[in-house]
């Protein structure tokens, strides 16, 4: 039945079922062998349900694509317009006249039909499905833009949905207003021209290099792993502003084929240099966050199915293991299915590391721990010696001490070594499902100076005694998001505090103590503690703010409170005014305002010369008044205390939507 | 009197505040010899094409101007002007990686003694601080210093101007903060972005001019859309060093211009990055950086005396408004003020001024005291007269009056320093009896008693809330105060409880800030830390460990002369040892080693209290000479007399092994050195000298 579905009604069947995309997913996969011959719909099923995970709004359906659809710019600065035909341009720049412009059978893909999520619906994935149905055949072109990686994602798929089979052509043409310097591979390699411009077997991509001269940008094309996988052919027009790449697909009836791509711009100051960034999109022959299901990728003829890691590989949750990644993001590395032992850039070698047995692990924070292999994430070793070993535990915790002589059983293809501590530089044990879940009764991790991170019990632990610049306080953990040691622009620590406030605060007190998840207390000395952060969290949000923000409009939407006070130093306290009336002077004139009635206040001395202290008030009524506050100080209500901050560090004020009702 | 009296208060903030970004010429002097050639590391310069970390191209030419390039937007780049003259180099040198010019400039004809370079480095993969392919989120391009020394015996003031012209006309400039073509950078802007026009380029010119808090900014000045000029005003005392920071790169044309877009745009530029912080010897005197050069008085203005627009003459002056001034005398039996801290009864002779209820620049009734002080409150002065030159009488109502200004008088001599307390609300309070008088400051590394007899200044950070401390020993810290009020003995008032939350700044007269040396002294430390902050103490570590490459080396600390921090951790948190600052550890007997703290705590005894600082917040430490043991002044004495020997063999020797003591035979040689008439024990002195480490 559903290998019958034209692919409209799998788009329509998709389009009805995006709530529970995966629920579809896991029963259609169940119903599959994963062999070629499967049908397009089922595909574009797969597709959307891969694309509809997530929270992401639902995609529309365009039926007259208009030519030109968005233009995104990511992460790294650089834009993409999405044309009608699926092809790409650099938008408002003058660098790509048209990226992958796709042609079957030498006639140019004229969809008729997209589903699109566009960046203006606040969709945090961009993407778009278009399709053509010919006469014997139906394409579809699968173009994800991911800004966070700088790169987009082609996924063209071809069904010959006729009786015969069919021999198709795949051109994808991408060209230039300017003549391109050179073309190298994934190396960084001049490509070879002799007889023919072409990829060597063990080129997994290549990359169109500008001048640096002309100021101009490179284009990287990922089409391939080193090893197995169909090469495209290359052309390249004698003027060296168009380049093609050429796959011959033969199709039996009903059967599809698909080829896989990702497209990058970038600054390279050598081609060389194209390495490191292709190693964001794969790594040692294995595709990162492919962006395509299983069901999809067994058509996919220019990459093996091996370079497509499994659903498992990458658990939802890998994100959280905030220390592990945070090394990981350093040497730019990725964990994958398998073990592997990472001794640099260069040196990896995969193998599978026996999870029988424990280590023993002894740290001044948490005393001596005994950890099952089967909990460990990654092991550094001792190479070298001069640093202390790390275990990264898969539910987020990071341990370093006096690691207990251990042999572990290294296994390389047949043959299994014992691998010594001081022989680990960083194995990397494969990804799981379990991993980035926290502990039972974890509700925050801490980490401390020496990079020991443990999971703790808010509720059961001690509140942390602190000075702000208003005086003394207490922190219960359970009301902190996050907080971070930072040394720049000052030393101290910076609070995120449940309730909205931001602020910074030297913690008091000789020691500290928190409720460990095994229910023992964790004793340390103040000064060891670096950071501690909410269970679930992926990343650090305010330690590493180095921007001034001068008006709620400049902090980060990820920190912004709906309301309250901003000061210098990145200082929030989201609160209230705790007086009735606030007193402004205006030359001489005296003006009272009932604070309910403010809606903001924002600071107006920008420019030199003028007066520092004027702000500018906005009424619920909508009129707007300036003064500078007749008072020295102002007073601001957080969860009922009351703190009097200098008016001089004010930048601006606003009041919490709906809290008017609520008093 | 009340003027000088005030303006000296005034001058013992501000001038404190400025000067704190000038400072010696050690500095200078040592890097003059280096542009001489003669510093190790730099060669002679291959000008020509560089590429940034960002795949930027720079053509960089002789005089350190940036040049054209393929289908950059600019045509000449950065050119340096000094009061209108074009800057010109001697010859180029660079570092050996080629990443770095130093440029040394011919002299200025209009400003003799003036002496000045350019720094250019390239920030690439290799000279940030930050690596890896991912984790990596500097930006590229390249970062001036512009270094003057004034070595002549006068204060020279200059303009500097750095000129860019562009290929075409450009679209639009806006500052960081979304300002649409400012002439000067505000508050809180730290640069401009430069849009290119129609066809002009794929990338716009971003340019980073000043930190956001700093007080000196540039003027901007564009010439018809294809030349823009900023322009920086540089005043040096005799001897003194100023620095220039500023940085240019090339970025992909934003999507938008809203604040958050500019802001995420421009941070990879900042100055005050790892990748543009400047060697330690030169970061203490960039004038255009650091956050706590905010003008003080600016950001936290307190009433003076200054604004009541009315200078003191030999007769008293009753003003109302901006132009009615009456001459005559007041009298008064006496005048009573109740202010929040307590009741006090003034002599009218005490009294230099007085503001009423009708006052437009404050509101307040307020009395200025002939003594510096300054009292808010509610006034009674009950029979209060003024008798008009013309012989009318008026009676003064406080609530009425607007302000008064008595007669001028000679000012009386006050003995010793005195301590003034300021509030946010415009009172100025003299302390008294504070010797023995301290509050507790709450450091990032722990509580610290500060004694109110030992503080020179204590003021608002401008950058962040909370307050800055100096000392008389030299020490600079940011702190917390640990107390909600202050016991204080205040004159006319007495005893009174005030709240710390209305201190502004207690400032003391007649300490210049700037004469304190900071430097090791009596077997302390001189210890800078991160955040411009100063200590000067005892590190407690018997031994500094520092791992480098792999490998700890244990040092002793009395083996130290100085540990500074080369490479910054950056961001918040960190778990890797590579991630961890590194130090370069310089030793008394001129050994050299460079690698991270084993350990992350620095103990630190200072102001009677003991500190453990974390490592990642220690910027330099100058450790104290140790002192020579009688055997060891016996080598060096017998040594020195063998540099007079007949044999040379055995002057050679003697030469070779007092380079060996280092630093610790440096002050007997220079004593030596003044004494000797030898002219070859004189020479070989030299020459161990020069060589030191």
């Amino acid at each position: 039945m559903i290998v019958n579905h034209r692919p409209s009604e799998s788009l329509h069947l998709a389009e009805k079922n995006t709530s529970s995309g995966t629920v579809l997913f896991h029963s259609l996969r169940s119903l599959f062998t994963f062999t070629r011959p499967v049908a397009l719909g089922l595909i574009l099923v797969a597709g959307w349900v891969s694309i509809s995970d997530g929270q992401d709004t639902a995609a529309k359906k365009i039926v007259e694509i208009p030519d030109r659809l968005f233009q995104v710019q990511d992460d790294a600065g650089f834009f993409w317009q999405l044309t009608g035909n699926g092809a790409l341009n650099s938008g408002e720049t003058q660098y790509l006249q048209s990226g992958m412009n796709l042609l079957v059978d030498n006639v140019v893909f004229a969809p008729g039909e997209a589903l699109v999520r566009s960046p203006k619906e606040g969709t945090s994935k961009i993407d778009a499905v278009f399709t053509e149905t010919r006469e014997g055949l139906t394409i579809s072109r699968d173009v994800w833009l991911d800004t966070k990686r700088s790169g987009v994602r082609f996924f063209d798929s071809i069904k010959n949905t006729g009786a015969n089979p069919v021999d198709v052509v795949v051109v994808l043409r991408t060209t230039y207003p300017f003549g391109w310097q050179s073309l190298h591979d994934d190396a960084g390699n001049l490509l070879s021209s002799d007889p023919v411009l072409r990829l060597e077997p063990d080129d997994a991509g290549l990359t169109v290099h500008f001048s640096p001269s002309e100021g101009r940008h490179d284009t990287l094309f990922l089409t391939g792993t080193d090893a197995e996988g169909v090469k495209p052919e290359l052309g390249a027009s004698t003027n060296s502003r168009e380049l093609t790449l050429q796959y011959d697909l033969s199709l039996k009836a009903g059967e599809t084929a698909s080829v896989y791509h990702w497209v990058m711009q970038r600054n390279l100051p050598s081609p060389v240099d194209a390495a490191e960034v292709f190693t964001r999109f794969s790594q040692r022959n294995q595709l990162i966050e492919p962006g395509i299901s299983n069901l999809q990728v067994v058509s996919v003829e220019n990459f093996p199915r091996s370079a497509f890691p499994d659903e498992t590989a990458a658990p939802s949750r890998l994100r959280e293991l905030l220390a592990l990644n945070e090394l990981m993001d350093r040497i730019g590395w990725h964990r994958r299915r398998d073990d592997t032992h990472w001794s640099g850039q260069t040196n990896q070698i995969s193998g599978a590391l026996s999870r029988k047995g424990s280590l023993t692990i002894a740290g001044n924070e948490f005393g001596e721990r005994t950890v099952p292999l089967d909990q460990v994430a990654a092991i550094r070793g001792n190479v070298g010696g001069g640093t202390k070993p790390f275990l990264y535990l898969r539910n987020g915790e990071a341990l370093t001490g006096e690691l207990a002589e251990a042999t572990l059983d290294w296994k390389v293809g047949d043959k299994t070594t014992a691998l010594g501590l001081d022989d680990i530089q960083l194995l990397l044990l494969g990804t799981e499902v379990s991993d980035g879940t926290p502990p039972a009764n974890a509700t925050h991790f801490v980490k401390f100076k020496s990079g020991v991170v443990l999971a703790v019990d808010g509720e059961g632990s001690t509140p942390l005694d602190y000075h702000a610049s208003w005086g003394a306080g207490q922190m219960k953990l359970t009301d902190l998001i996050e907080m971070g040691y930072s040394s720049q622009p000052h030393p101290g620590f910076v609070l995120q505090t449940t309730g909205g406030s931001v602020f910074n605060a030297f913690l008091s007190g000789e020691s500290g103590s928190f409720k460990g998840v095994d229910g023992n207390a964790v004793e340390f000395p103040m000064v060891s503690l670096d950071a501690v952060w909410k269970a679930g969290a992926t990343g650090m949000q305010i330690a590493s703010q180095s921007d001034q923000w001068l008006d709620f409009s400049e902090i980060p939407t990820a920190v912004a409170p709906p309301g309250g006070f901003l000061f210098s130093g990145n200082t929030i306290l989201a609160g209230s005014f705790p007086d009735e009336v606030l007193a402004f002077r205006d030359g001489g004139a005296e003006l009272s305002i009932a604070t309910a009635n403010i809606v903001s206040l924002t600071r107006l001395g920008m420019a030199v010369g003028s007066d520092p202290l004027k702000f500018e008030i906005v009424l619920k009524s909508g009129d707007r008044v300036s003064g500078s506050p007749s008072s020295s100080l102002v007073g601001v209500d957080v969860d009922g205390k009351r703190i009097a901050m200098p008016v001089a560090y004010l930048q601006s004020y606003r009041s919490i939507p709906g809290e008017e009702k609520e008093k | 009197m009340i003027l000088a009296s005030y303006r000296r208060l005034k001058e013992a903030i501000t001038v404190g505040v400025i000067s704190a970004s000038m400072g010696g010429s050690a500095a200078f002097c040592q890097e003059a010899a280096s542009v001489e050639g003669s510093a190790p590391g730099l060669v002679p310069a291959a000008m020509g094409i560089r590429t940034d970390k960002q795949g930027n191209s720079w053509n960089i030419e002789s005089n350190g101007t940036i040049g054209r390039i393929g289908s950059t937007m600019v045509n000449s780049g950065l050119v340096l002007t000094v009061n209108d003259e074009t800057f010109s180099s001697f010859q180029p040198m660079m570092s050996r990686d080629g990443n770095e010019f130093v440029l040394r400039g011919r002299a200025i004809d209009s400003i003799p003694g003036l002496q000045l370079q350019r720094r250019i480095k390239l920030i690439t993969s290799q000279t940030s601080a930050k690596g890896g392919p991912s984790g990596d989120d500097t930006g590229g391009g390249l970062r001036f210093a512009e270094i003057f020394y004034n070595s002549s015996t006068d204060p020279i003031s200059f303009t500097v101007g750095l000129t860019t012209n562009f290929s075409g006309n450009y679209k639009h400039f806006l500052s960081d903060r979304g300002t649409s073509e400012p002439v000067i950078l505000g508050d809180g802007e730290s640069g401009i972005i430069v849009l290119p026009g129609a066809s002009q380029s794929t990338k716009a010119f971003l340019f980073s001019l000043a930190d956001a808090g700093s007080a000196i900014k540039p003027t901007i000045s564009a010439q018809n859309r294809y030349g823009l000029t900023f322009r920086y005003r540089v005043n040096l005392a005799p001897g003194e060093t100023g620095v220039i920071l500023h940085r240019v790169t090339q970025v992909m044309i934003p999507g938008n211009f809203d604040r958050r877009t500019l802001l995420r745009l421009f941070s990879p530029y900042s100055l005050s990055h790892s990748d543009t912080v400047l060697d330690s010897q030169w970061d203490r005197f960039v004038v255009n950086m650091s956050s706590d050069r905010i003008g003080l008085d600016d950001h936290f203005p307190i009433p003076g005396f200054d604004d009541l627009d009315l200078e003191p003459t030999e007769s008293d002056t009753l003003a109302a408004g901006g132009n009615t001034r009456l001459p005559g005398t007041a009298s008064s039996p006496g005048v009573v003020i109740t202010t929040p801290y307590g009741e006090a009864e003034v002599a009218l002779a005490d009294i230099a001024a007085i503001t009423g209820g009708k006052f437009a620049g404050g509101g307040n009734e307020r009395l200025y005291l002939r003594d510096g002080q300054v009292l808010s409150g509610s006034i009674s002065a009950p029979d209060f007269v003024f008798k008009q030159k013309s012989g009318t009488d008026m009676v003064i109502e406080i609530d009425k009056l607007d302000r008064l200004v008595l007669a001028a008088k000679p000012e009386v001599e006050t003995k010793g320093a005195r301590t003034l307390l300021e509030t946010f609300g415009g009172d100025r309070l003299l302390l008294e009896n504070i010797k023995g008088v301290s509050i507790q400051g709450i450091t990032p590394w722990g509580m610290v008693p500060i004694s109110l007899s030992k503080v020179t200044r204590l003021y608002p950070d401008t950058a962040a809330p909370g307050y800055r401390v100096q000392l008389v020993d030299g020490s600079e810290m940011r702190i917390f105060p640990g107390s909600d009020q202050l016991e204080l003995e205040i004159a006319r008032l007495g005893s009174v409880a005030i709240p710390v939350s209305v201190v502004r700044s207690l400032v003391t007269e007649q300490r210049n800030v700037d004469a304190i040396p900071f430097e090791p002294v009596a077997g302390n430390s001189a210890i800078q830390l991160s955040g411009y902050q100063k200590i000067v103490g005892t590190v407690g570590n018997s031994e500094i460990v520092l791992v480098s490459d792999h490998v700890p080396i244990a040092t002793l600390a009395t083996e130290v002369r100085r540990l500074v921090q080369t490479a910054r951790r950056s961001g918040g948190s960190g778990v890797l040892s590579s991630m961890n600052p590194t130090f370069r550890l310089e030793r008394w007997d001129g050994g050299i080693v460079e690698g991270a703290f084993k350990n992350g705590v620095l103990s630190v005894s200072a102001m009677n209290v003991s500190m453990s600082i974390p490592v990642q917040d220690v910027e330099v430490i100058d450790m104290p000479l140790p002192s020579l043991n009688a055997e060891n002044t016996a080598k060096i004495n017998a040594l020195v007399e063998l540099l007079g020997n007949p044999s040379w063999a055995e002057r050679e020797r003697a030469t070779v092994e007092l380079g060996a003591f280092g630093y610790l035979a440096g002050s007997v040689l220079r004593r030596e050195r003044r004494e000797t008439d030898d002219v070859e024990v004189a020479r070989r002195i030299d020459r161990v000298l020069k060589n030191l480490n």
